[in-house]
């Protein structure tokens, strides 16, 4: 009953005229950067750092989280009109949408990815509200052994899941752990890798590593496509609202598909990628028409949109309850979250709870919110298609020279975005994924100090790791999280040169 | 795949860690928990593990690929003046960040944003104006007035 009048203040805060308003500016850039192939979520919440500075904790979590709803949403247009989704979550999503865009009906696509969308957004809304506390009273018994396995185990979690190497995956996190060294030493006081720098001395903030890794390096990935001013085609948008016959079709599928992405976003490491997919396959196994999947059926919208948008409340609940991510945009959340002071994880919950309440109330205004921007703006949307990017990525590069510089009012942190900007851009070139880089830089302390608390509690003795179920669950779900990958491309590798072996013998 | 990029980023990689160790082991140790160069130490050492087998994972694919040439290096990696155009757009940036704290932000912004729009390829010099002067006194109002973030300003005399 408490919690239920608590949502109700938060549902007081969220539809204050000043949250509304800061709410719309996080769908609403959200949209038009989700749906421009290319440019992020991720993106999205770095561009909105100087403006969250000024927020009260809750107006600022509800921007974020509105920003990553709004991208998630609208990376399914660009699905639908261009045949390049937004980002990896709306792959799905092209599959059957632009071949119904194709027949003439962008609009009923367009609507189809609505109303999934936002159906999907309700459910994981409502998984928000109920498991959060629940897990959240679980992680308030962790101590040090199980706070150092859960930061190896978002580490390792993200390297492989954000990356088709662990092993880079992992390179890149244990780089992140290092970079977080640099510095004074939290626990002794002396100087590490600092090179007797004055810069150096307060180590390397979270803030332009962000900016450099997400934002600066995907203007340099742009910089050629925006020279060669590639233009979109236009398409005609009518009948938006999907008809009672389209309802009655995608309400199972859409149903599914809110469920398992809620589901998959709940698992650290697993996304919007892997469930949009999942939920258009299993959709399509038990459909009656298989063959019509590919020409434009409603279901193969509905489904991975639906799932999508589910992974979003999912992926709020491990970050919010543990403080570990559950994929790249809510990487960067946590370190957004993390610059304006407000810290993940279970004490989140005894700290500010009037802040979590005001975001799970806010996380349902939203996506009826998404639904009038989705149905009114379709129009409009696709029109933000040919907003030229010689103009747009200008203006995302005095962007992210604001976001560096409005940290300390200082220039080299503007500098060192640059520098990150260009590990960055050459990071994309190999294969080398960004997210667990930013894990690293903020579970590494995390780490360290809870491995000296154990240690010093359990008098050096290595064994700390095995003494509670969940640090042990903790440590073998990352050796698994690691080695599973491993293992599945090996077993590939023997089957293909099998297959070779055999090809040669009857050759 | 990029299997001789991967073989020299592996070895850079163990170069590194060495390094970086040596340094680590120089720093405070303590009899119980974790001294100053303990973790950095235990980092350091899974990379150096790390980047070897990525360097070894590197050379093992690109003899592999060398005794059969029809399999060669997935796509060519940096299209032809992408390297270039990035360079100088690293370098106008980063000339930018040293200017605007002597020229202001106000002053030098419009010919920056003026300076980009050529580099990513516009050439309608009038719309490139406009945009410029328009957009910089957006953000120096939005930033100064209602964030209360104070910008750099003009600041030669």
């Amino acid at each position: 009953m408490e919690a239920f009048s608590g949502i109700l203040d938060g549902l007081a805060y969220a539809v204050e005229p000043s949250t509304m308003l800061v709410m719309m500016i996080g769908l609403v850039g959200g949209i038009i950067l989700g749906a421009i192939p290319g440019m992020t979520g991720s993106m999205g919440i770095i561009l909105l750092l100087p403006l969250i500075y000024h927020l009260e904790f809750g107006a600022a979590l509800v921007t974020l989280a509105a920003m990553f709803t709004g991208a998630m949403y609208g990376g399914s247009i660009s699905a639908v009109l261009l045949r390049a989704p937004g980002h990896p979550s709306a792959a799905a999503t092209v599959l059957d949408g632009y071949p119904m865009a194709q027949k003439g009906e962008a609009g009923r696509a367009l609507g189809l990815a609505v109303i999934a969308s936002v159906f999907g957004g309700l459910v994981s809304g409502a998984a928000l509200i109920f498991v959060s506390p629940q897990l959240a009273r679980v992680a308030l018994e962790f101590r040090a052994p199980e706070f150092f396995a859960l930061a190896i185990f978002g580490l390792t979690i993200i390297a492989s899941a954000t990356s088709k190497n662990t092993l880079k995956g992992l390179i890149v996190g244990f780089l992140g752990m290092f970079i977080a060294t640099i510095g004074v030493d939290d626990i002794w006081g002396v100087n590490r890798f600092t090179f007797n720098t004055r810069f150096l001395m307060a180590g390397l903030s979270l803030l332009p590593v962000l900016v450099g890794l997400f934002a600066f390096s995907q203007v340099f990935v742009d910089l050629t496509k925006a020279r060669r001013g590639e233009k979109v085609k236009r398409q005609i948008i009518r009948n938006v609202i999907p008809s009672g016959r389209d309802f009655k079709r995608i309400l199972l599928p859409m149903t599914v598909g809110a469920v398992l992405g809620t589901m998959i976003g709940i698992i650290p490491g697993a996304g919007g990628a892997i469930a949009c997919f999942v939920a258009y396959d299993l959709i399509k196994r038990f459909h009656k028409n298989k063959d019509e999947w590919g020409t434009g059926v409603p279901e193969g919208i509905a489904a991975p949109e639906s799932a999508n948008n589910g992974t979003v409340g999912g992926a709020l609940i491990p970050l919010l309850t543990l403080g570990i991510p559950g994929d790249a945009v809510t990487a960067v959340m946590l370190g957004a979250l993390m610059l304006i002071g407000l810290r993940p994880g279970p004490m989140l919950f005894i700290e500010h709870l009037p802040v979590v309440q005001t975001l799970f109330a806010a996380f349902i205004v939203m996506q009826f919110l998404v639904l009038v921007l989705g149905l009114a703006g379709t129009k409009l949307w696709p029109r933000v298609l040919n907003t030229p990017k010689q103009i747009l990525l200008p203006m995302i590069i005095i962007a992210c020279f604001l976001g560096a510089y409005t940290l300390a009012n200082n220039l080299n942190d503007a500098m060192t975005a640059l520098l990150f900007g260009v590990i960055g851009y050459f990071m994309r070139k190999y294969d080398f994924p960004a997210p667990p880089m930013i894990l690293g830089l903020i579970l590494g302390p995390m780490a360290e100090q809870n491995l000296n608390r154990a240690l010093l509690t359990y008098q050096d003795d290595w064994r700390f790791i095995f003494a509670s179920p969940v640090s042990t669950a903790f440590i073998l779900l990352s050796v698994l999280s690691v080695a599973l990958p491993l293992l599945l491309k090996l077993r590939g590798q023997v089957k293909m040169a099998f297959v070779n072996r055999g090809n040669n013998d009857t050759g | 795949m990029h299997p001789k990029a991967d073989f020299f980023i592996g070895l850079c990689l163990v170069a590194f860690s060495t390094i970086g160790y040596s340094i680590a082991d120089r720093l405070r140790d303590v009899e119980r928990g974790l001294g100053a160069g303990d973790w950095p130490k235990m980092i350091l050492t899974v990379l150096l593990v790390l980047g070897a087998i990525l360097a070894g994972h590197g050379y093992y694919q690109y003899r592999q690929y060398r005794e059969k040439p029809s399999q060669s290096e997935s796509a060519e990696q940096f299209e032809h003046g992408e390297l270039r155009n990035i360079a100088v757009l690293v370098v106008c940036v980063a000339i930018y960040i040293r200017l605007v704290a002597v020229l202001g932000f106000i002053l030098l912004t419009p010919f920056f944003l003026f300076a980009l729009m050529r580099i990513f390829g516009l050439r309608q010099w009038v719309k490139m104006g406009v945009i410029s002067v328009v957009a910089t006194a957006v953000i120096y109002v939005l930033f100064n007035n209602y964030l209360l973030v104070l910008l750099p300003r003009f600041r030669l005399f």
